[in-house]
Protein backbone atom coordinates (compact mmCIF):
# COMPACT_ATOMS: atom_id res chain seq x y z
CA UNK A 1 0.00 0.00 0.00
CA UNK A 2 0.76 3.11 -0.86
CA UNK A 3 0.38 6.07 1.23
CA UNK A 4 0.67 10.03 0.90
CA UNK A 5 0.72 12.82 3.48
CA UNK A 6 0.34 16.12 2.59
CA UNK A 7 -0.50 19.60 4.49
CA UNK A 8 1.35 22.66 5.94
CA UNK A 9 4.54 23.00 7.83
CA UNK A 10 3.71 22.04 12.15
CA UNK A 11 0.54 20.50 11.66
CA UNK A 12 1.64 16.94 12.29
CA UNK A 13 2.30 14.67 9.80
CA UNK A 14 5.66 13.21 11.06
CA UNK A 15 3.37 12.41 14.10
CA UNK A 16 0.57 10.38 12.06
CA UNK A 17 3.05 9.15 9.74
CA UNK A 18 5.19 7.39 12.73
CA UNK A 19 1.64 6.87 13.85
CA UNK A 20 0.52 5.04 10.87
CA UNK A 21 4.10 3.29 10.22
CA UNK A 22 4.13 1.18 13.77
CA UNK A 23 1.06 -0.16 12.64
CA UNK A 24 3.08 -2.31 9.63
CA UNK A 25 4.92 -5.26 10.79
CA UNK A 26 9.18 -4.91 11.24
CA UNK A 27 11.01 -4.42 9.48
CA UNK A 28 10.68 -0.97 9.45
CA UNK A 29 12.59 1.86 7.75
CA UNK A 30 12.79 5.16 8.20
CA UNK A 31 14.46 7.30 5.11
CA UNK A 32 15.68 10.59 6.04
CA UNK A 33 16.38 13.13 3.76
CA UNK A 34 16.64 16.30 5.57
CA UNK A 35 20.81 17.39 4.99
CA UNK A 36 22.51 17.92 8.54
CA UNK A 37 23.28 21.98 7.69
CA UNK A 38 22.52 24.42 9.73
CA UNK A 39 20.97 24.67 13.17
CA UNK A 40 17.07 24.39 12.48
CA UNK A 41 18.26 21.46 10.38
CA UNK A 42 19.92 19.61 13.16
CA UNK A 43 17.15 20.64 15.94
CA UNK A 44 14.19 19.57 13.27
CA UNK A 45 16.15 16.01 12.45
CA UNK A 46 16.59 15.44 16.57
CA UNK A 47 13.40 16.14 17.22
CA UNK A 48 11.93 13.89 15.06
CA UNK A 49 14.99 11.14 15.96
CA UNK A 50 13.28 11.06 19.52
CA UNK A 51 10.19 10.63 17.97
CA UNK A 52 11.38 7.67 16.66
CA UNK A 53 12.98 6.35 19.45
CA UNK A 54 12.17 2.94 20.44
CA UNK A 55 9.56 2.64 17.61
CA UNK A 56 11.23 -0.42 15.95
CA UNK A 57 12.40 1.81 13.11
CA UNK A 58 16.12 1.36 11.42
CA UNK A 59 16.88 5.05 10.34
CA UNK A 60 18.76 5.25 6.68
CA UNK A 61 20.06 8.81 6.03
CA UNK A 62 19.27 9.34 2.18
CA UNK A 63 19.47 12.67 0.09
CA UNK A 64 19.14 11.82 -3.35
CA UNK A 65 18.74 8.64 -5.43
CA UNK A 66 15.81 7.07 -2.66
CA UNK A 67 14.74 4.64 -5.59
CA UNK A 68 18.17 2.73 -4.65
CA UNK A 69 18.47 2.77 -0.77
CA UNK A 70 18.93 -0.51 0.43
CA UNK A 71 16.52 -2.44 2.05
CA UNK A 72 15.43 -5.86 3.60
CA UNK A 73 12.32 -7.38 1.59
CA UNK A 74 9.37 -6.89 3.26
CA UNK A 75 10.31 -3.73 4.61
CA UNK A 76 7.94 -0.82 5.19
CA UNK A 77 8.55 2.31 4.77
CA UNK A 78 8.55 5.89 6.03
CA UNK A 79 10.04 8.80 4.03
CA UNK A 80 9.98 12.22 5.27
CA UNK A 81 10.07 13.71 3.30
CA UNK A 82 9.38 15.00 -0.46
CA UNK A 83 10.11 18.92 0.31
CA UNK A 84 14.03 18.31 1.37
CA UNK A 85 14.29 15.53 -1.11
CA UNK A 86 13.13 17.61 -4.29
CA UNK A 87 15.06 20.32 -3.42
CA UNK A 88 18.37 18.40 -2.62
CA UNK A 89 17.75 16.45 -6.38
CA UNK A 90 16.69 20.01 -7.82
CA UNK A 91 19.25 22.20 -6.56
CA UNK A 92 23.54 22.20 -5.87
CA UNK A 93 25.03 23.67 -3.61
CA UNK A 94 25.57 26.72 -5.34
CA UNK A 95 21.63 26.60 -6.18
CA UNK A 96 21.84 25.91 -9.81
CA UNK A 97 18.68 24.10 -11.14
CA UNK A 98 18.80 20.53 -12.02
CA UNK A 99 16.10 20.27 -14.80
CA UNK A 100 15.54 16.46 -14.61
CA UNK A 101 14.73 16.73 -11.17
CA UNK A 102 11.73 16.22 -11.19
CA UNK A 103 11.14 13.54 -13.48
CA UNK A 104 14.08 11.46 -11.10
CA UNK A 105 12.38 12.57 -7.93
CA UNK A 106 9.34 10.49 -9.32
CA UNK A 107 10.73 7.53 -10.54
CA UNK A 108 12.82 6.97 -7.79
CA UNK A 109 9.87 7.30 -5.01
CA UNK A 110 7.66 4.80 -7.89
CA UNK A 111 10.76 2.49 -8.02
CA UNK A 112 11.25 2.84 -3.79
CA UNK A 113 7.36 1.61 -3.60
CA UNK A 114 7.68 -1.18 -6.16
CA UNK A 115 10.42 -2.32 -3.31
CA UNK A 116 8.59 -2.17 -0.14
CA UNK A 117 5.67 -3.53 1.36
CA UNK A 118 4.06 -0.34 2.30
CA UNK A 119 5.10 2.91 1.81
CA UNK A 120 4.48 6.32 3.47
CA UNK A 121 5.44 9.53 2.43
CA UNK A 122 5.48 12.58 3.94
CA UNK A 123 5.50 15.80 1.56
CA UNK A 124 4.38 19.21 2.01
CA UNK A 125 2.02 22.00 0.85
CA UNK A 126 4.51 25.10 -0.08
CA UNK A 127 2.18 26.87 -2.13
CA UNK A 128 -0.45 28.27 -0.01
CA UNK A 129 -0.05 31.78 -0.04
CA UNK A 130 1.13 34.84 -2.00
CA UNK A 131 4.37 34.25 -4.17
CA UNK A 132 5.11 37.71 -4.93
CA UNK A 133 7.90 37.82 -1.70
CA UNK A 134 9.84 34.52 -3.45
CA UNK A 135 12.80 34.20 -5.84
CA UNK A 136 12.29 32.42 -9.12
CA UNK A 137 14.51 30.06 -8.19
CA UNK A 138 11.85 29.40 -4.99
CA UNK A 139 8.99 29.92 -7.16
CA UNK A 140 10.19 27.07 -9.39
CA UNK A 141 10.62 24.71 -6.32
CA UNK A 142 7.23 25.50 -5.27
CA UNK A 143 5.85 24.38 -9.12
CA UNK A 144 7.78 21.63 -9.08
CA UNK A 145 6.89 20.25 -5.55
CA UNK A 146 3.16 20.93 -6.74
CA UNK A 147 3.73 18.88 -9.62
CA UNK A 148 5.47 15.92 -7.90
CA UNK A 149 2.28 16.15 -5.16
CA UNK A 150 -0.17 15.87 -7.94
CA UNK A 151 1.58 12.50 -10.15
CA UNK A 152 2.39 10.85 -6.33
CA UNK A 153 -1.87 11.43 -5.47
CA UNK A 154 -2.42 10.26 -8.85
CA UNK A 155 -1.00 6.77 -7.97
CA UNK A 156 -0.91 6.55 -4.49
CA UNK A 157 -3.71 4.35 -2.53
CA UNK A 158 -4.43 6.84 0.09
CA UNK A 159 -4.05 10.33 0.76
CA UNK A 160 -4.65 12.28 3.64
CA UNK A 161 -3.95 15.78 4.08
CA UNK A 162 -3.40 17.27 7.92
CA UNK A 163 -4.76 20.41 9.23
CA UNK A 164 -4.01 20.97 12.89
CA UNK A 165 -3.38 17.66 13.66
CA UNK A 166 -5.95 15.94 12.23
CA UNK A 167 -6.02 14.13 9.10
CA UNK A 168 -8.64 14.97 6.33
CA UNK A 169 -8.69 11.86 3.87
CA UNK A 170 -8.80 13.31 0.18
CA UNK A 171 -8.51 9.76 -1.70
CA UNK A 172 -8.49 5.60 -0.54
CA UNK A 173 -9.86 4.38 2.99
CA UNK A 174 -9.17 5.80 6.42
CA UNK A 175 -6.87 3.55 8.07
CA UNK B 1 -20.16 29.68 -10.73
CA UNK B 2 -18.12 26.95 -9.91
CA UNK B 3 -15.11 28.22 -7.53
CA UNK B 4 -11.85 26.40 -7.69
CA UNK B 5 -9.61 27.53 -5.45
CA UNK B 6 -6.52 25.75 -3.77
CA UNK B 7 -2.39 26.53 -3.39
CA UNK B 8 0.23 27.04 -6.32
CA UNK B 9 0.26 23.83 -8.66
CA UNK B 10 -2.39 22.24 -6.88
CA UNK B 11 -4.11 20.92 -9.83
CA UNK B 12 -6.91 23.86 -10.51
CA UNK B 13 -6.33 24.58 -13.91
CA UNK B 14 -6.27 20.36 -15.01
CA UNK B 15 -9.82 19.99 -12.65
CA UNK B 16 -11.08 23.74 -13.94
CA UNK B 17 -10.49 21.95 -18.11
CA UNK B 18 -11.82 19.10 -17.43
CA UNK B 19 -14.99 20.30 -16.21
CA UNK B 20 -15.68 20.84 -19.87
CA UNK B 21 -17.25 24.44 -20.71
CA UNK B 22 -16.11 26.76 -23.25
CA UNK B 23 -13.36 28.95 -22.82
CA UNK B 24 -14.06 31.69 -22.81
CA UNK B 25 -16.44 30.36 -19.88
CA UNK B 26 -13.44 29.89 -17.42
CA UNK B 27 -11.43 32.34 -15.98
CA UNK B 28 -8.25 30.75 -14.88
CA UNK B 29 -5.77 32.39 -11.74
CA UNK B 30 -8.23 35.06 -10.86
CA UNK B 31 -5.69 36.16 -8.31
CA UNK B 32 -3.40 37.48 -11.14
CA UNK B 33 -6.19 39.76 -12.14
CA UNK B 34 -6.82 41.08 -8.04
CA UNK B 35 -2.62 41.97 -8.05
CA UNK B 36 -3.20 44.16 -11.01
CA UNK B 37 -5.20 46.44 -8.76
CA UNK B 38 -5.39 45.32 -5.15
CA UNK B 39 -7.46 48.59 -3.96
CA UNK B 40 -10.32 47.80 -6.53
CA UNK B 41 -10.26 44.42 -6.48
CA UNK B 42 -14.00 43.70 -5.17
CA UNK B 43 -15.13 45.28 -8.23
CA UNK B 44 -13.90 42.19 -10.42
CA UNK B 45 -16.76 39.80 -7.70
CA UNK B 46 -19.39 40.65 -10.06
CA UNK B 47 -18.20 39.46 -13.40
CA UNK B 48 -16.39 37.17 -12.41
CA UNK B 49 -19.63 35.37 -10.62
CA UNK B 50 -21.12 35.71 -14.41
CA UNK B 51 -18.42 33.23 -16.06
CA UNK B 52 -19.16 29.46 -15.64
CA UNK B 53 -15.37 28.92 -13.74
CA UNK B 54 -13.27 30.70 -11.77
CA UNK B 55 -9.96 29.00 -10.04
CA UNK B 56 -8.12 31.54 -7.79
CA UNK B 57 -4.89 30.69 -5.44
CA UNK B 58 -5.62 29.99 -1.60
CA UNK B 59 -3.74 32.67 0.15
CA UNK B 60 -2.61 33.36 3.52
CA UNK B 61 -1.24 30.40 5.15
CA UNK B 62 2.10 31.93 5.52
CA UNK B 63 3.60 34.85 7.54
CA UNK B 64 1.96 38.26 6.49
CA UNK B 65 4.42 39.79 4.17
CA UNK B 66 6.98 42.97 5.21
CA UNK B 67 5.99 44.78 1.65
CA UNK B 68 3.57 46.69 1.69
CA UNK B 69 2.11 46.41 -1.99
CA UNK B 70 2.86 42.03 -1.66
CA UNK B 71 0.69 42.46 1.74
CA UNK B 72 -2.15 44.49 -0.60
CA UNK B 73 -2.75 41.98 -2.97
CA UNK B 74 -2.77 39.33 -0.58
CA UNK B 75 -5.23 40.68 1.66
CA UNK B 76 -7.29 41.28 -1.47
CA UNK B 77 -6.85 37.55 -3.15
CA UNK B 78 -8.18 36.00 0.21
CA UNK B 79 -10.96 38.66 0.57
CA UNK B 80 -12.05 38.06 -3.36
CA UNK B 81 -11.97 34.45 -2.58
CA UNK B 82 -14.17 34.23 0.05
CA UNK B 83 -16.99 37.10 -1.96
CA UNK B 84 -16.65 34.21 -4.49
CA UNK B 85 -17.30 31.24 -2.35
CA UNK B 86 -19.84 32.95 -0.49
CA UNK B 87 -21.86 33.60 -4.49
CA UNK B 88 -20.45 30.27 -5.95
CA UNK B 89 -23.37 27.61 -6.47
CA UNK B 90 -20.42 25.04 -6.06
CA UNK B 91 -16.51 25.41 -4.07
CA UNK B 92 -13.86 23.00 -5.03
CA UNK B 93 -10.67 23.28 -3.13
CA UNK B 94 -7.61 20.97 -4.86
CA UNK B 95 -5.22 19.56 -2.52
CA UNK B 96 -2.28 17.34 -4.74
CA UNK B 97 -4.54 17.73 -7.67
CA UNK B 98 -7.61 16.17 -5.51
CA UNK B 99 -10.79 17.81 -5.64
CA UNK B 100 -12.68 18.57 -2.16
CA UNK B 101 -15.96 20.14 -2.48
CA UNK B 102 -16.64 22.53 0.11
CA UNK B 103 -20.16 23.51 -0.60
CA UNK B 104 -22.67 22.71 -3.41
CA UNK B 105 -25.78 24.69 -4.34
CA UNK B 106 -26.38 22.96 -7.49
CA UNK B 107 -30.28 23.42 -8.15
CA UNK B 108 -31.35 19.32 -8.11
CA UNK B 109 -32.71 18.18 -11.18
CA UNK B 110 -36.40 16.86 -10.34
CA UNK B 111 -36.56 13.48 -11.92
CA UNK B 112 -39.53 12.44 -13.32
CA UNK B 113 -40.35 9.27 -12.55
CA UNK B 114 -39.79 7.22 -16.26
CA UNK B 115 -43.32 5.11 -17.71
CA UNK B 116 -41.69 1.98 -18.60
CA UNK B 117 -42.01 0.86 -21.94
CA UNK B 118 -43.46 -3.06 -23.00
CA UNK B 119 -40.21 -4.46 -24.84
CA UNK B 120 -41.65 -5.34 -28.52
Amino acid sequence: MTILLTGGSANGKSTFAEKLAVRFPEPRVYIATMRPYGEGALAKIERHRLMRADKGFASVECYTGVGSVPLEAGSNVLLECMCNLTANEMFDDVGNIDEGAAERVLADVLKLSERCANLIVVTNDVGSDVLGQYSDSTLRYIDTLGELNIELAERFDVVYELVAGIPILLKGTAL
Amino acid sequence: MILVIGAQKSGKGRYAKKLGFHKRDIIYNAHALVHKDPENAMDLVDELLKKEVVTINEVGSGVIPDDPILRAKREATGRVGAALAERATKVVRMVAGIPMVLKDETPQVQETPQIEQPQE
